[in-house]
């Protein structure tokens, strides 16, 4: 399993989006690093992608756009940017960084 | 000589058991030893009796692992179980007794022993197995033992027959993978670092002197708060999913005036917050002012709630009937008796938790105005005690009754709970007792055996008193009187003096219907009751409706078992064990089943 690490993950939304991803960035949410590298071997971390049948696409690329801002500004000494979601988006997108634990 | 005592410290570290420390426990599973600085003291100087150089002796040590461990393969015979695959390994070269290697220990040790404080290695050396019981314990010994892979470092389950003990501690610990010639690497440890969660400001700095970076819940939640006078800029996610996210900013515990807000709909005729420790008055005035639609109200850890709310609450909410509060302790006796006279007839469920001040008054006008009441739970009332049962007797219409957690200085005793189940137990569908450890077998067979026919929920947690004898003779009793169908929920958590008979007896009679079960920390049972559970012995079936099961703390529970739970019981879909530190990750997932607590599924 180690071996065939890739250096990309595919995260793929209720709606049929798919969104290709560092494996880095992804593993900034607690729900995708246990499926993609738990003890116990889920087909995700064999096939290197997770299908998400809760959330839409529009959703979906807010918590990836999370997941790289995260990785980006972790370890920062300065000031780092506020990170901007739609209003309207706040409650899904909760709902989702909820299920995602990030 | 000196060769005899490494080869006596291996075989011991192998062989001898007891307490252990979390500290070694943790480091053996992960492979660390560490070597004992009292055991290594008092030889150093025998050895140089000996006229041999102590540094060759500890690098012996570390060499001679693999070489002792060839010349120690005595007969042995194990079996290493997994579910699928069950290999067995036969050794036929004599070996030596425990008896005999003890007999030669003893002349070195008689050197050795110089230092006032010397412990005997078989007392410090750490255990093999994170399975082995603890002093005092008299659990029995379970058939399977966790071991650790001496090759790869990984734990395995391996089956131990009786009188087969003793041949397994020797020989190299292998597990099925190792054994079999799999070569896998042990997965490099990542470095984790703790991200805390951020606060309001999102540029705190976090414990390495770095800015953290706040949570995406957190900024959502933010987000929510900034608009929340424009809730239509939200987004419209409709009734359930409010309530999905109220509890997840209940879990963030940022729900506050403002949060809240976003749960007040004035169409809204339900409403739960879950976590209102940082709401003021004007929040829960805010409901009122708000919501005024209500009907039912729960709100948890209400404590800052005053009698100011309570009042408007019975002026505003003209349609409440269902109020369920945790944690009201401020509000005093007067408020609560004029919001019971003001809804009277119209409550149907009064749910109270942790309230010091809610008394015997209270209590009277709750039952003379509040009739049709159907569900009283009262939990942690400080003032609860056996005469308010009678008045709670006069609730004719009750289906639902908890009375748990009386305080310490007061008393629930069986004669007054055999009354009050007398008297309206025909009418219970669910009753919980928790933590009334007074009570005796005589309300089990007194009163609720011949009385709560209709019962389909019976919780006992923590009620000590009643033992085997009494959830045997409540549950043989349903069966041969056939009065009562079965019940779907049964807690029977830390009853610590039931045992197999009890379970297997309250299987006969629910076996069918149960959905839900938790037998935690029954520390009596064997695996006999668990594999009742999953349809064997006797003219046992296995429980089909079996949803949610808990076993955390039982350990009896090993791979065997929850194999054939798992094989059985094809409705479960919530398992939790923790604390069965025998299980591993030998029994594969199945789609559909949460197994909550397995210490082998964390990384």
């Amino acid at each position: 399993m180690a071996e065939q690490e890739s250096e990309y993950v595919k995260l793929i939304s209720s709606d049929g989006f798919e969104f290709i991803i560092h494996r880095e960035a992804a593993m900034r949410s607690g729900t995708i690093k246990n499926m993609l590298s738990g003890a116990a071997n889920f087909t995700e971390s064999l096939e290197n992608q997770v299908t998400f049948r809760d959330i839409k696409a529009i959703v979906l690329e807010t918590a990836c756009r999370y997941l790289y801002y995260k990785w980006q500004n972790e370890g920062s000494t300065t000031e780092i940017p506020e990170f901007v979601i739609e209003p309207e988006l706040a409650l899904e997108t909760l709902m989702a960084a909820d299920f995602l634990d990030c | 000589m000196a060769d005899r005592n490494q080869n006596r410290n291996q075989a011991g570290a192998n062989r001898i058991r007891g307490p252990t420390s979390a500290l070694s426990s943790f480091l053996r599973e992960h492979g660390i030893h560490v070597r004992n600085r009292r055991f290594d003291r008092p030889r150093q100087p025998a050895n140089a009796e000996d006229g041999q150089a102590p540094e060759q002796s500890t690098d012996d040590q570390a060499s001679t692992v693999t070489a002792e461990v060839q010349s120690e393969q005595e007969a042995s015979v194990n079996i290493l179980y997994t579910p699928n695959v069950a290999q067995q390994t036969t050794t036929t070269r004599s070996r030596t007794t425990r008896a005999t290697k003890r007999k030669k220990k003893r002349p070195a040790d008689d050197d050795d022993d110089e230092d006032e404080d010397y412990i005997d290695e078989d007392d410090v050396s750490p255990v093999m197995s994170s399975s082995t019981p603890r002093a005092n314990f008299k659990a029995k010994a379970g058939r399977t033992r966790v071991e650790f892979c001496s090759e790869c470092k990984c734990r395995f389950s391996k089956i131990v027959l009786p009188g087969m003990e003793e041949a397994s501690s020797s020989g190299p610990l292998l597990c099925p993978g190792c054994k079999s010639g799999e070569k896998k690497k042990p997965e490099p440890k990542k470095r984790r670092r703790v991200v805390g969660r951020a606060g309001a400001t999102g540029k705190r700095l976090g414990n390495d002197g770095y800015i953290e970076v706040p949570s995406l819940q957190d900024i959502c939640i933010r987000l929510s708060a900034k608009y929340i006078e424009d809730i239509e800029a939200l987004g419209d996610i409709g009734m359930i999913n409010m309530d999905k996210i109220c509890k997840i900013i209940s879990k963030n515990r940022k729900l506050n005036n403002e949060t809240a807000r976003l749960f007040m709909d004035p169409r809204n005729t339900r409403l739960s917050m879950y976590d209102c420790t940082n709401m003021t008055d004007d929040g829960f005035l805010n409901i009122a002012h708000f919501s005024h639609d209500l009907q039912q109200l729960k709100l948890v850890y209400c404590g800052r709630m005053t009698d100011k709310v309570i009042t408007t609450y019975t002026t505003h909410l003209p349609s409440l009937k269902q109020l369920d509060l945790d944690g009201p302790f401020l509000v005093t006796n007067t408020a609560w008796i004029n919001f019971i006279k003001c809804f009277g007839l119209q409550l149907e469920t009064f749910a109270l938790a942790e309230s010091p001040r809610f008394d015997i008054d209270c209590m009277t006008q709750l039952t003379e105005q509040c009739t049709n009441l159907k569900e009283l739970k009262l939990s942690r009332v400080g003032k609860l005690d056996n005469d308010w049962l009678p008045l709670i007797a006069k609730l004719k219409n009750l289906t639902k009754l908890e009375l748990s957690w009386p305080a310490e200085d007061r008393h629930i005793s069986t004669l007054e709970v055999c009354d009050l189940i007398k008297s309206i137990g025909s009418g219970l569908t669910d009753l919980i007792l928790q933590g009334c450890f007074e009570l005796t077998d005589k309300v089990l067979t007194d009163a609720i055996l011949p009385h709560c026919t209709n019962l389909t929920s019976l919780n006992l947690c923590e009620c000590d008193g009643f033992t085997s004898d009494g959830i045997k003779a409540l549950f043989d009793g349903w069966v041969e009187q056939k009065i009562n169908k079965g019940l779907t929920n049964l807690v029977l958590t830390r009853c610590t003096k039931l045992n197999d008979e009890a379970i297997e007896s309250a299987l006969r009679h629910s076996r069918n219907t149960l959905s839900a079960l938790s037998i935690n920390s029954l520390d009596e049972l064997s695996s006999k009751s668990l594999e009742a559970i999953a349809g064997e012995g006797e003219d046992a079936r296995p429980c089909v409706s079996l949803r949610s099961f808990d076993c955390g703390f039982v350990r009896a529970l090993d791979d065997i078992v929850m194999d054939k739970l798992i094989k059985s019981c094809k409705a479960l879909e919530h398992l939790k064990v923790w604390g069965c530190h025998k299980l591993t990750e030998c029994v594969p997932l199945k789609p559909g089943l949460r197994i909550e607590g397995r210490e082998s599924d964390t990384s």
